[in-house]
């Protein structure tokens, strides 16, 4: 690491992508990491040691021997690198790493691609560590095709990234930056609700997608483990907690976004209610599919419930930013705790109740904070 | 015009201004101070956009905390470095401004023919440069019917011909609404550009008139 420009990238770019996603990497490591490692089945007193290592690494050897997991392997380090890609080349657009469009961009070529493909493997290091795993677990079960060409794969993804990060740095006076684009919506109205709906069309997309099918996967796992009480209204009511928490980088994003670009709002004379209605309105829209998932899947009464859980619950955990300030770590953990706690006391069915306290918890953080 | 009561702002728990009670005479106000002294921290917090302890009273009776809603239409607000959504047009904005700060129908009108903006006011903000996103801020801190205009570095990147322009806006809103003006800049008005000013300074953490 004794190359300066490498330090550098390293502190303003990789430090930042896992400040900034480390409640997806978390999401992440508990929903498809550790069943990844090891996968448990209950009751196997009556198979030999063989079978139930073979059980254990079911997940992972089918990742290197069969179509399908090698497909879903590939895919989720093609997903993160993708990720990461979108990250990288939207915080080269940040005020505070312009200097780099003037500094960086001044040694050879070569240089600049191996630092950033030093920058880019330690982003990748979650999926490397998954690939590694992958192929030692192949090689012990004599799998060889496989774990042999991860290596080249990851090497492709990494080298990729860098070259791309590279170009963007150096391409900076040869073509316009599209980003304020949005020709399409230029006559469309844009109350102050919606600022951020419009930010993520125009710039954050890849999150969006990424948020709205982990959503999706949310949903799919829990009325696959609870098959057989799907009008309880305490699975309506989890799955809404987990939809909520699964927005958490966006309205991380949004918050940035508010104190970053929007400071101006906070001198037009809007009340508390009317702040509170823009906020309900911004993550109504933001939650529409899945609360019209719950108002048509969970029936009227149940659906609606848990509809106010998760809007209300997104509005706490948005309003919770105005308390904590912009510090991810510190938020997360409050967010987590939150969701525990939730998700016990959704448990005893005291969804209807939680949703209030919620909304009501939200609109006195807004209150105290205007 | 404007009354400060118990002003303190801690950064961190480090106090960067404190200000026990203090009353801005209408008219123009200059606030100088060194770089880091506190001048946009007291000028954002007048206009309301960022937090602090005590408060602030406009006309002796609108509290920025209790009252904020009406204390914010008429308190208008330009910053030292203004950003905007990139996909907003200059348009937008001013439809946006003008109608939350309760301006009549083409009030803009002026202000974009003066400084030369209605070429480019429809195009995405992303696309302006930063003198451009200056008087565009400018103009929106004069939509509606302000008692107080409040401008961070409103000379900072703003063109020759530009300055003389903002000079006599500020000069016509004084004298046509009483509009008073708090402004802090590094740079001097050219003499007899703008009415009777009140010079202030921030150092030692307060704010203070020079001896």
């Amino acid at each position: 690491m004794k190359n300066p420009l490498t330090r550098v990238l390293l502190k303003v770019v990789a430090r930042g992508f896992y400040q900034e996603h480390t409640g997806w990497l978390i999401s992440l490591f508990l929903v498809v990491f550790v069943n990844f490692f090891w996968t448990r089945v209950p009751s196997q007193n009556h198979l030999t040691e063989a079978q139930i290592l073979e059980n254990g690494f079911r997940l992972v050897l089918l990742s290197v021997s069969e179509p399908i997991g090698v497909a879903a392997l590939l895919g989720v380090c093609f997903v993160y690198s993708l990720k990461s890609w979108n990250y990288v080349a939207g915080r080269l657009k940040s005020v505070d790493v312009q200097f780099l469009a003037y500094s960086s961009n001044a040694l050879p070529w070569r240089q600049q691609v191996t630092s950033w493909a030093v920058v880019q493997g330690v982003i990748l290091l979650p999926v490397v560590v998954l690939c590694l795993y992958a192929m030692v677990i192949g090689v012990i079960f004599h799998h060889w095709l496989v774990p042999l060409l991860l290596p080249v794969y990851l090497l492709l993804l990494t080298v990729t990234g860098a070259a791309y990060y590279t170009r963007l740095l150096n391409d900076t006076v040869v073509k316009p930056d599209k980003r304020a684009g949005l020709t399409w919506a230029r006559n469309w109205p844009k109350p102050v609700f919606s600022l951020f709906l419009y930010e993520i069309i125009a710039t954050k997309r890849v999150t969006y997608f990424i948020t709205k099918g982990a959503s999706a996967a949310s949903i799919a796992l829990l009325l696959l483990a609870f098959s057989d009480s799907r009008t309880d209204v305490r699975l309506a009511g989890m799955i809404a907690l987990c939809c909520a928490v699964g927005h958490v980088i966006l309205i991380f994003q949004a918050s940035e976004f508010e104190l970053f670009y929007l400071p101006f709002v906070r001198n037009l004379p809007y009340g508390r209610g009317q702040a509170y209605g823009q906020q309900v309105l911004l993550y109504g829209v933001l939650l529409l599919p899945e609360l019209v998932w719950l108002l048509a899947a969970g029936g009227f009464r149940t659906g609606l419930t848990a509809a106010g859980l998760l809007l209300s619950v997104t509005l706490l955990l948005r309003t919770l930013l105005y308390w904590t300030g912009q510090h991810m770590t510190s938020y997360l953990r409050i967010v987590v705790g939150l969701f525990l706690f939730l998700l016990l006391a959704n448990l005893f069915a005291l969804t209807g109740l939680l949703a209030l306290g919620s909304a009501l918890a939200a609109g006195l953080l807004l209150y105290r904070y205007r | 015009m404007l009354q400060l009561h118990n002003f303190s702002k801690s950064y961190r728990g480090r106090a960067v201004l404190r200000i026990d009670s203090f009353a801005f005479s209408p008219g123009t106000s200059w606030i100088q101070g060194a770089n880091g002294s506190g001048k946009s921290t007291l000028l954002r917090a007048i206009a309301g956009v960022t937090p602090f302890e005590g408060d602030i009273l406009l006309a002796g009776q609108l509290s920025v905390k209790k009252q904020a809603v009406a204390y914010r239409r008429l308190v208008n607000f330009a910053e030292a470095e203004p950003l905007f959504p990139e996909f907003l047009t200059g348009r937008e904005l001013i439809h946006l401004f003008r109608a939350a700060k309760n301006g009549p129908p083409h009030q803009e009108d002026f202000y974009l023919e003066g400084l030369h903006m209605t070429s480019y006011v429809h195009e995405p903000v992303g696309s302006y440069s930063s003198g451009m996103l200056k008087k565009l801020s400018l103009v929106l801190a004069f939509l509606g019917q302000p008692t107080c205009i409040v401008l961070d570095e409103p000379l900072t990147t703003l063109d020759a011909a530009a300055i003389p322009v903002l000079c006599s806006w500020m000069a016509r809103q004084q004298a046509q609404q009483g509009t008073s003006f708090l402004l802090s800049s590094h740079q001097a008005f050219a003499a007899g550009s703008l009415p009777a000013m009140q010079q202030l300074l921030i150092e030692h953490a307060t704010l203070h008139y020079p001896e």
